[in-house]
């Protein structure tokens, strides 16, 4: 077998931006066995052989390298659910909140919509950015984001809460209310956030 | 004898004698085996990789003949891990000499 076909059984379904990484050693541990075969007296072909050998099993390593790599399929995974899950957020929070802003009276009500903007933040780097995220340092960032918009959604919480208290007035009342369950349930779909997506556990730095 | 799951062990201590590559890790593993481990050359670089990510190893690359190495190196974690390894793997044996040594 020659290396070329041991590695495309040995990377199938891997995700192509792991690839030249894996060949390049591959490659350069196959040229360091050729050497050492040839000077044992081997032909170069057949040192080229014994060398693809010694790698072994092509679907054992494809078994192992798909525990350690990122897979097309967890890409597609990925993808989705950055595309997705911020996309339903925007949405479930955008008609409810929209509609409690035009029941809005007070100025601090009308800030409690604001929101909306790290939510939407969030949603750009996820959708945009985050597409690449190789690297740890995009991997904290994202995780700093979602913190952030934990962060501000419990601050809102607190806040609709505090007007909710104060106010007599009915229709203010159901608009804070309102905002108040759209906050809790984007508080808590960003906590869950968190935790999902075990597949960044590969997404850590390998450079 | 297969490997299963001693292959990251076996790397961190061949990285005990100092930085190294990817060939000269599993030929050090054979060498040092004389051949009873069933050692696939083609599952270390996943398992390089893995022991990188996790903080063990470190890597740097560097120009060698034309051709770019990555040279892996035992980190502080990769050593205590290293330690711990060895006392489970003292314990383990231990045991099991004690049951099939006792047995003949």
């Amino acid at each position: 077998m020659k290396f070329n076909q041991w590695f495309t059984i040995a990377t199938f379904q891997i995700a192509a931006r792991e690839l030249p990484k894996i060949r390049n050693e591959l490659e350069g541990h196959v040229l360091d066995a050729i050497e050492s075969h040839q000077q044992t007296g081997l032909s170069k072909l057949e040192a080229e052989e014994m060398a693809v050998l010694e790698l072994g099993d092509p679907l054992e390593a494809n078994r192992v390298m798909k525990q350690t790599y990122l897979t097309a399929s967890d890409i597609k995974k990925v993808d989705q659910k950055i595309s997705i899950t911020p996309g339903w957020l925007v949405l479930l929070a955008t008609v409810p909140i929209g509609y409690a802003l035009y029941l809005s009276h007070t100025w601090s009500q009308r800030i409690m919509g604001l929101m909306l903007l790290p939510l939407f933040t969030e949603y750009v780097y996820l959708r945009f950015v985050a597409r690449a995220w190789t690297t740890e340092k995009r991997y904290a960032n994202l995780q700093w984001l979602r913190l952030f918009n934990v962060l501000v959604s419990t601050a809102a919480m607190f806040g609709l809460y505090w007007i909710y208290a104060q106010s007599s007035d009915e229709i203010v009342r159901n608009g804070v209310g309102i905002q108040l369950g759209i906050a809790l349930v984007m508080t808590a779909l960003t906590v869950w956030q968190f935790t999902e997506l075990n597949v960044l556990r590969k997404l850590r730095p390998r450079a | 004898m297969n490997l299963k799951g001693s292959l990251p062990a076996l790397i961190l201590e061949t990285l005990t004698r100092g930085p190294s590559h990817g060939y000269e890790i599993a030929q050090t593993i054979k060498r040092k085996s004389a051949g009873v481990l069933d050692f696939k050359e083609g599952t270390l670089y996943p398992a390089l990789h893995a022991l990188e990510r996790d903080g063990l190893i470190s890597a740097s690359e560097n120009l060698e003949n034309g051709r770019t190495r990555r040279t892996y190196t035992l980190t502080e974690k990769g050593l205590k891990n290293l330690t711990e390894e060895r006392q489970q793997w003292q314990a383990y044996s231990g045991a099991i000499s004690g049951i099939l040594g006792g047995a003949s």
